[in-house]
């Protein structure tokens, strides 16, 4: 009797890597064993068996003698196993489709979310088979032999069979998994890594408590994979608990959480969702499910949640309006909806459609040549940002590259800067800071449309218009980031003396507050706030004449409706938003933003060599003909609905996070969706500017999302947004649609784009027809408009 | 699901020293209740795979 040996060896996981095993599928199953005892040899040289099967026969002799004599249970038995043997054509086949399913599945990148459904199901199908080949390998080796010996060794083997075969074929598909995952790793984004690491654990899930040593390594593993950290901290909590109570519901709750929870960035969120779902039974988890897809489906359609859950509520946004660069969700509780702001306008309310074919390719323009040198040294700069876009990376690089007292990344990148004094090198630190963990994503998208296209021109153009998106940033908002970061770190410290906004100038509006609070009602208006503000901001700066200049610009962001306000608050805010970027003592700025506009122009005028290729349809494909893409179809509304906040975001334009323009009753867009993706797709910032001689104009800053830009033709989605945009002007009677076509200006969407709005503005003798305006117009943060605008169309 | 069901019988009977005949005739219950459960499972994942 060696009971410990035949505990032990269970609990052992077998060596994932194994190569003899007898029982892979699709091996020769008609093999049958001679005896029972050549069956048990094979099953001995099976890991994790050895030496504890010695035992098995004398462990379990006597009950078997014992049991010859209990014809009822043999019967049963017998019974059974050939019930079970019926079955098994049936399973294998299962498992052969599935499998096969989800292999196609997995090549195809997971396909659309439906598919991704299939091929979770397909997952838990092998997961509950895997169980019972198992066993039918045991039964058929063994059933061949007279049945007394099957009982004799069968029911001890399938004791210990049903749980060491079963690890063996879990373990197995555990490595092929994570192989999978490996292999595919730099090929999907954070979502679908998320995505299979759920899968993963629902597949394990389903398993029995012991195989969980070496999946939980698995887990920490992928937990390594840069896949946001918080998230899976907080997710591993819950999977260790899932461990402790083997709470299958749990994980199903898990499942459903990973598929609407986009980005982990928040435990509680998750766990809040997961508590939901475990409350429910499986009914009542399938109408939620339901329920939350229709909630996804309201808004992709631009239309009201109504009530829902905070956290539902954010998760659901943040499937519309996935999380990027600029992340809109920090001010979440900021947002209103403001639709009553376009009461006044005539527009179709039910949206407007967009049907465009997605792009062929691209190629360059008669005569053009390119300059291969520039994408080649940006391919190699970009190559150095990727080692270091990651948080860790590039703490890693700046605390090996700087000397500095630092404890911020902010600050270390700072004294990086100073200390390489602004170089080329040293602005793509900033770079890589600025993108970040959008980085992988950025590049993955990069990649995925370049491998789409076989021909060079096609591949260069689409590398060019990435490299023209993270370059084309001004750097503004980072820039204004990194200073707001040090100064809320002990960092400030160190580069104090040479900040410009102190404490004391930040207070200020305090005092202003209490100045004003004193006022009597018929004395609050528009002057008299804005000559208080300019008072009080020349008194805070005196002395520094630059900051004086800017004095009765700063004063007019007041108004009347600011008395209902925290002014005090405002006052910081804005000081902040407008000056902490100019901050030019702390931050070389201009050194900064003309490094980057160099390297934009460089990129965008190589771009502008490529054109794009002209569809054509054929019924059949020739030689030289190019097959018609799927057309797209998106959906446009004029719209200012609290959700709309975050498709700036979406548009990856840097004012995406300043949420008082949107209070700005004047302010309002023309927000983009994928209606089948249920997707937003980045969004048109309007501005109604009304000048003192009642004439009216709208400021138009097309911004679809550089993903959109890229799979359809950029040109003809330019054309057919600013038709949308023309047709509203004419029905509200605009005197006419103004641009700033300067790249950041209105647009930061490069490459073609930008070309077709800058071709498209109104014409004088070759150049654009310009505008002054009278009154300076503010669309946000300190993108102001009043001069030199050129017209996209005039009544 | 079979492999844990039979898994919670493995683990019970692990910690005893010897194995009994009614140890056996359990896990003979077990593995027909398993087996039903098995047959009932692939008939209706068959019923779904018609209907998709």
């Amino acid at each position: 009797m060696n009971e410990g040996n035949f505990r032990m060896n269970f609990n052992k996981i077998p060596d994932p890597n194994l190569k003899e095993n007898k029982l892979e599928d699709g091996e020769d199953k008609k093999v049958f064993f001679k005896d029972a005892d050549e069956l048990l040899n094979v099953l001995k040289t099976l890991p994790n068996f050895g030496e504890g099967s010695k035992d098995i026969e004398q462990y379990t002799k006597k009950a078997l003698e014992e049991l010859k004599n209990d014809k009822e249970a043999l019967a049963i038995f017998k019974e059974t196993s050939d019930k079970f043997l019926e079955l098994q054509e049936k399973i294998v086949e299962k498992i052969r489709h599935k499998t096969h399913m989800l292999e196609s599945e997995r090549d195809n990148g997971y396909g659309d979310k439906r598919s991704r459904r299939k091929l979770r199901m397909g997952l838990h199908g092998i997961a509950s088979v895997f169980n019972s080949i198992a066993l039918t390998d045991i039964l058929q080796r063994g059933i061949k032999t007279d049945s007394e010996t099957i009982i004799f060794y069968l029911l001890p083997i399938m004791m210990n069979g049903f749980a060491m075969v079963g690890n063996i074929a879990m373990s197995r598909h555990v490595s092929k998994k994570e192989k999978e995952i490996k292999t595919t790793r730099d090929s999907i984004n954070s979502r679908n890594k998320l995505q299979s690491f759920l899968e993963y654990v629902s597949l394990v899930g389903s398993k029995e408590k012991d195989g969980y040593s070496y999946n939980k390594e698995l887990s920490q593993k992928l937990a390594n994979l840069n896949i946001g950290e918080n998230a899976l901290k907080g997710f591993f909590e819950l999977h260790n608990n899932l461990v402790q109570n083997e709470s299958i519901d749990l994980l199903h709750g898990l499942e459903i959480a990973g598929r609407y929870a986009n980005k982990f960035d928040d435990e509680n969120e998750l766990k809040l969702l997961v508590g939901k779902l475990i409350e429910m039974s499986p009914e009542d988890k399938f109408e939620y499910e339901s329920y939350l897809e229709n909630l996804l489906t309201n808004l992709s359609e631009n239309k009201n949640l109504g009530q829902v859950d905070d956290f539902e509520y954010k998760m659901l946004c943040k499937q519309v309006y996935p999380p990027g660069n600029y992340d809109t969700f920090e001010h979440l509780d900021k947002y209103k909806d403001h639709t009553n702001d376009l009461d006044k306008y005539k527009f179709n309310r039910e949206g407007m459609d967009i049907y465009i074919d997605g792009m062929s390719g691209y190629k360059l323009r008669d005569g053009t040549v390119p300059n291969p040198e520039i994408l080649k040294e940006y391919s190699v700069r970009l190559e150095k940002i990727n080692d270091i876009s990651r948080p860790k990376t590039l703490t890693e690089f700046l605390e090996k590259n700087t000397t500095t007292d630092a404890e911020t990344v902010e600050g270390k990148l700072l004294s990086y800067l100073e200390q390489n004094n602004y170089s080329k090198d040293a602005f793509d630190v900033v770079i890589a800071y600025q993108l970040g963990e959008d980085y992988a994503q950025l590049i993955q998208r990069s990649q995925d449309q370049v491998v789409q296209f076989e021909d060079v021109e096609t591949k260069e153009y689409i590398q060019l218009a990435e490299l023209a998106d993270i370059y084309g940033d001004n750097l503004k908002e980072t820039i204004k980031h990194i200073v707001k970061k040090i100064r809320e770190s002990k960092d400030a410290s160190l580069f104090e003396k040479t900040s410009v906004l102190s404490g004391k100038q930040l207070v200020a509006g305090e005092r202003l507050a209490e100045d004003l609070k004193i006022l009597p009602e018929q004395a609050r208006n528009n002057v008299v706030i804005q000559k208080k503000v300019e008072t009080t901001f020349k008194n805070i700066f005196q002395g520094d004449p630059i900051m004086l200049q800017n004095s009765k610009e700063f004063s007019l962001l007041f108004s009347t409706e600011d008395f209902n306000s925290n002014i005090a608050e405002l006052w910081r805010i804005r000081l902040e938003n407008v000056f902490s970027s100019q901050v030019g003592n702390m931050i070389d700025v201009s050194a900064l933003q003309t490094m980057q506009n160099k390297a934009f122009q460089e990129i965008q005028s190589e771009a502008q060599k490529y054109q794009e290729l002209v569809e054509v349809e054929t019924s059949k494909e020739g030689p030289g003909e190019r097959k018609l893409k799927k057309l797209r179809h998106l959906k446009t509304y004029f719209s200012k609905n609290k959700e709309n906040a975050h498709a700036r975001m979406v548009a990856h334009v840097c004012i995406a996070t300043n949420y008082q323009m949107l209070e700005n009753p004047n302010y309002f867009e023309l927000v983009i969706f994928d209606p089948e993706r249920k997707r937003n797709m980045g969004t048109t910032m309007l501005l109604t500017m009304e000048e003192p001689d009642n004439k009216k104009y709208l400021l138009y800053n097309p911004n679809p999302s550089v993903g959109l830009v890229s799979e359809v033709s950029a040109k003809r989605l330019y054309k057919m947004m600013t038709d949308q945009v023309i047709e509203f002007a004419k029905e509200n009677n605009f005197d006419g649609i103004l641009v700033n076509p300067n790249h950041g200006a209105s647009t930061n969407r490069g490459g073609l784009f930008l070309q077709a709005l800058q071709q498209s503005t109104v014409k004088e003798n070759d150049s654009d027809k310009k505008i002054n305006l009278s009154k300076e117009h503010t669309l946000g943060g300190g993108y102001k408009y009043k001069n030199d605008l050129s017209i996209i169309w005039e009544k | 699901m079979s492999l844990k069901a039979s898994t919670n019988t493995y683990k019970k009977l692990s910690n005893k020293e010897e194995i009994t005949v009614d140890d056996l005739r359990a896990m003979i219950y077990e593995f027909k209740e398993n087996v039903d459960k098995l047959e009932t499972a692939l008939n209706e994942s068959e019923d779904t795979s018609k209907t998709s």
